[in-house]
């Protein structure tokens, strides 16, 4: 609960008058808090503090969730990954004998590398979009729902979700960095088959 | 310039087994050559080892006077795709694509498919699969299959053209009907062939038959006339 008063009333009832006990400072660019708040302390006998010392608690919070959602990003990657490299090994083993014959036909190491890697980045690229589309989606939805109690900042109580550009610009690459990982393994094992090996044996 | 195997020799596995010993042999270019012999006399592997598919354990093959040992991978791939073609006992035809689009896949490497659909065209036409230019390998015959793979392996008009048992999956007709094709492509395209056949019949349509046995030449009908 918020509660609001003259100056002078709130000095009387709190038995400090004509005293000044804070004096709260808004910054351009709160980032700037912490070396501010250094270079003031220096030249002040007054107890200097930035807001993140303030708040050092709630800031604490937010690297966890951070690290929570770090973690969560990272994990879903990984299988995602592990997701493409399984279909390209399946791939790679289903198409021995058309490597055999496209590598009897003149196709190097580097082609075969090429054709199975532009095949996972294919699915990475699709992924990505699709994902980032979703996403956006998902979280625009989101946002309509009321999760958190009123207050005059955010009177329906919504969720605030971020929504930059830079945050879906991440997401993709990130899909698209995982999509290469996974690739680059069955590629390569993709381009280490000779033909002699395949046809040999009939398949 | 031809093809050209000095003192070659291979052997396989642990302990090693000799499957081919001190191969000499010359093959000229033009030339329309059988590679003849029972089950495990080695046929193919000379086969293999002729067309740089495999790699002798001693001596050394020549094509076209180049040393295939001594040439790069970069160079060995560009030589294959150009100047090499191959049919096998299975037609190796990739499913997704049509008849066509697989007959251009060797030309896809140095993107000259459009300057060659003409020639697959003319190709398909000329083994008679014209109305099927557009099937899959599927919707094929086991003889069809393997004319489109002897156009796969022909359209890059290639100098050498090395057939493994190209007949061996297919009846009597077919069979005649792949022997046929290889005889006019050496004939109309002075493409040298070698072909790898257990078919005395087969080998008689040659101009030139080799007959191995463990692993060595035992007849050549080139040095008996």
């Amino acid at each position: 609960m918020q509660a609001f008063g003259a100056l002078a009333d709130v000095q009387r009832s709190n038995l400090t008058l004509n005293q000044v006990n804070e004096i709260g400072v808004r910054l351009k660019n709160y980032e700037d808090s912490d070396a501010m708040a250094r270079t003031w302390a220096m030249s002040s006998p007054e107890r200097v503090e930035s807001w993140g010392d303030q708040n050092v608690n709630i800031l604490s919070v937010f690297r966890i969730q951070m690290a929570l959602r770090f973690s969560m990003i990272v994990t879903i990657l990984i299988v995602a990954g592990f997701g493409i490299y399984n279909i390209l090994n399946m791939t790679v083993n289903q198409k021995r004998q058309d490597i055999a014959i496209l590598r009897a036909l003149g196709y190097d190491a580097f082609d075969i590398i090429m054709l199975f890697f532009s095949q996972g980045m294919i699915v990475g690229v699709i992924g990505g979009i699709l994902g980032v589309i979703c996403g956006y989606i998902f979280c625009s939805y989101l946002q309509t729902f009321s999760f958190m109690a009123a207050t005059p900042m955010n009177p329906q109580g919504h969720l605030h979700i971020a929504l930059t550009p830079a945050i879906f610009i991440q997401a993709g690459a990130m899909a698209l960095l995982s999509a290469a990982l996974a690739s680059i393994l069955p590629a390569r094992a993709a381009s280490k088959l000779t033909p002699i090996e395949i046809i040999r044996v009939g398949g | 310039m031809g093809i050209e195997a000095t003192h070659l020799g291979i052997q396989f596995g642990t302990p090693p087994t000799r499957v081919l010993t001190d191969i000499n042999l010359k093959i000229e270019d033009g030339e329309f050559v059988s590679l003849t012999g029972r089950s495990g006399a080695g046929k193919s592997t000379l086969l293999y080892v002729l067309s740089s598919l495999d790699d002798p354990t001693e001596g050394s093959v020549s094509i076209g006077g180049k040393n295939i040992s001594t040439m790069t991978s970069k160079e060995l791939h560009e030589f294959r795709n150009t100047k090499l073609g191959f049919v096998f006992q299975f037609h190796y035809l990739l499913a997704e694509l049509t008849v066509l689009e697989n007959v251009l896949v060797p030309t896809l490497k140095l993107h000259l498919e459009v300057e060659k659909r003409a020639r697959a065209e003319n190709l398909i036409a000329q083994f008679g699969l014209e109305e099927k230019m557009h099937r899959h390998p599927r919707q094929l015959s086991g003889g069809e299959m393997q004319r489109v793979a002897i156009a796969r392996a022909l359209i890059m008009k290639p100098k050498y053209l090395f057939a493994d048992e190209p007949t061996g999956a297919l009846d009597t007709a077919n069979a005649e009907s792949v022997i046929r094709i290889l005889s006019e492509c050496n004939e109309k395209e002075d493409t040298t062939v070698i072909m790898v056949t257990h078919d005395p019949d087969f080998a008689k349509m040659t101009k030139r038959q080799i007959r191995l046995a463990d692993g060595r030449v035992v007849e050549d009908s080139s040095q008996n006339t």
